[in-house]
């Protein structure tokens, strides 16, 4: 049960002003999300990565007074689990090579594949038109050729082109937008 | 014990949240703060002697303006950071920037058009050994205060979240110094204001990661 990020922060809003429903609702569809964040971050250690997941949904719960409901909610939520994460691996000292002082590396929203990532990018796609969106998929996730893709869609080379640059930078705002000065996309 | 149970836990103490706690938080205690260093300044330092005559002219406000736009700077930053996902904004850095430019300015030129016997008495001052580390006292109670309420809110980027705290409480300190202290040119001011709220920054800085570390 993927929410998109609308629905999570109209379950938070809810939350804020006493919907318990709608609060049990945003922690039970964010702690899978927590889940699969954690459990690739932490390498395969199920428990560690399931006590993560408890500390994080407390920590939005006894937090959420400070979360900014004119913002997103996720790069919220991600903040707190990074921040989680980097506590969690400060008492361990167990990645020294990562520079655990350095907090803007650990704090920048990471791209890499995972459960969050994957997440973010159907709510980001879901905000492109169809035919856009599915090329965009088509090339930069499947991994198909401008020409397969072209040939696939009954569309010219030229506009699948066209179409990607339009789409990617339409995303990167988004993405900048949406975190005040993100990583950027290539366009 | 189970994640579905804490959720279930969690859900039924949901209880309606008051908006704005964030500013609140900060305000109450950054003013908290403030009061106590203005004690600490009239038991110890004193006003000036010429107080009144002083708030009459403009410079005493030229002094306190400067050091409060540092405090304005840090508090926006603040604001931003102590949610989690905020980052600096850039009007905060722009603030800072704009101040030590037109104090730095205003104080080169004077030196510029002083003739050079006057100058190194300009820049020093009568207190100059004096003025930072009394910012660094009076800064102390501030520091401690917005650290404790930022502590209780949720940063995630603890030095610069720090940082921010030390330019509250240094530029507080030297708003409320500014009521004592007896200089008058600008690149006094420029210098040893600066050098004062820089150290309280830094010292935000350097213990950002360990006062604000939260559970």
């Amino acid at each position: 049960m993927t929410l998109s990020e609308p629905e999570l922060k109209a379950l938070m809003t809810a939350g804020l002003t006493g919907d318990r429903q709608a609060h049990g609702r945003l922690l039970s569809a964010l702690a899978p999300l927590l889940r699969g964040y954690f459990l690739q971050r932490m390498g395969a250690d199920a428990a560690e990565a399931e006590d993560l997941v408890q500390e994080t949904l407390l920590a939005i719960h006894l937090k959420r007074g400070v979360y900014d409901t004119t913002q997103p909610l996720t790069p919220w939520v991600r903040a707190i689990a990074n921040y989680k994460l980097i506590d969690a691996w400060r008492r361990k000292r167990a990645r020294p090579t990562q520079g655990i002082e350095d907090d803007d590396e650990f704090v920048a929203p990471d791209q890499s594949e995972g459960a969050m990532a994957r997440w973010d990018l159907d709510v980001l796609l879901s905000k492109l038109p169809e035919r856009a969106s599915g090329v965009v998929r088509d090339v930069k996730i499947d991994g198909m050729t401008v020409a397969e893709t072209a040939a696939k869609r009954g569309m010219t080379v030229a506009s699948v082109k066209v179409g990607l640059h339009r789409s990617l930078k339409v995303l990167g705002m988004i993405v900048r937008g949406a975190r005040s000065g993100g990583e950027h996309e290539d366009g | 014990m189970k994640t579905d149970d804490l959720i279930a836990a969690l859900a039924n103490d949901a209880r309606p949240v008051q908006p704005g706690l964030t500013p609140r938080r900060l305000l109450s205690f950054t003013l908290l703060g403030t009061a106590a260093s203005a004690l600490i300044m009239m038991l110890w330092l004193g006003p000036r002697p010429d107080l009144v005559m002083a708030m009459r002219g403009a410079f005493l406000w030229v002094k306190a303006l400067y050091a409060f736009s540092f405090a304005v700077a840090g508090a926006m930053a603040m604001e931003r950071l102590v949610r989690g996902d905020g980052k600096t904004p850039p009007l905060a850095r722009l603030t800072v920037f704009f101040a030590l430019i037109l104090m730095g300015g205003t104080g080169a030129i004077g030196l510029w058009l002083a003739p050079s016997g006057l100058r190194l008495g300009m820049w020093l001052g009568t207190s100059y050994g004096a003025c930072s580390l009394r910012l660094i006292v009076l800064a102390a109670p501030i520091q401690i205060a917005a650290l404790l309420a930022a502590r209780s809110l949720s940063p995630t980027r603890l030095r610069e979240t720090g940082l921010a705290c030390g330019l509250v409480a240094g530029g507080l300190a030297a708003t409320v110094y500014a009521f004592h202290c007896p200089e008058s040119t600008a690149a006094f001011v420029a210098s040893w204001y600066t050098l004062g709220i820089a150290i309280c920054g830094l010292i935000g800085w350097l213990i950002g990661p360990l006062a604000l570390r939260w559970r």
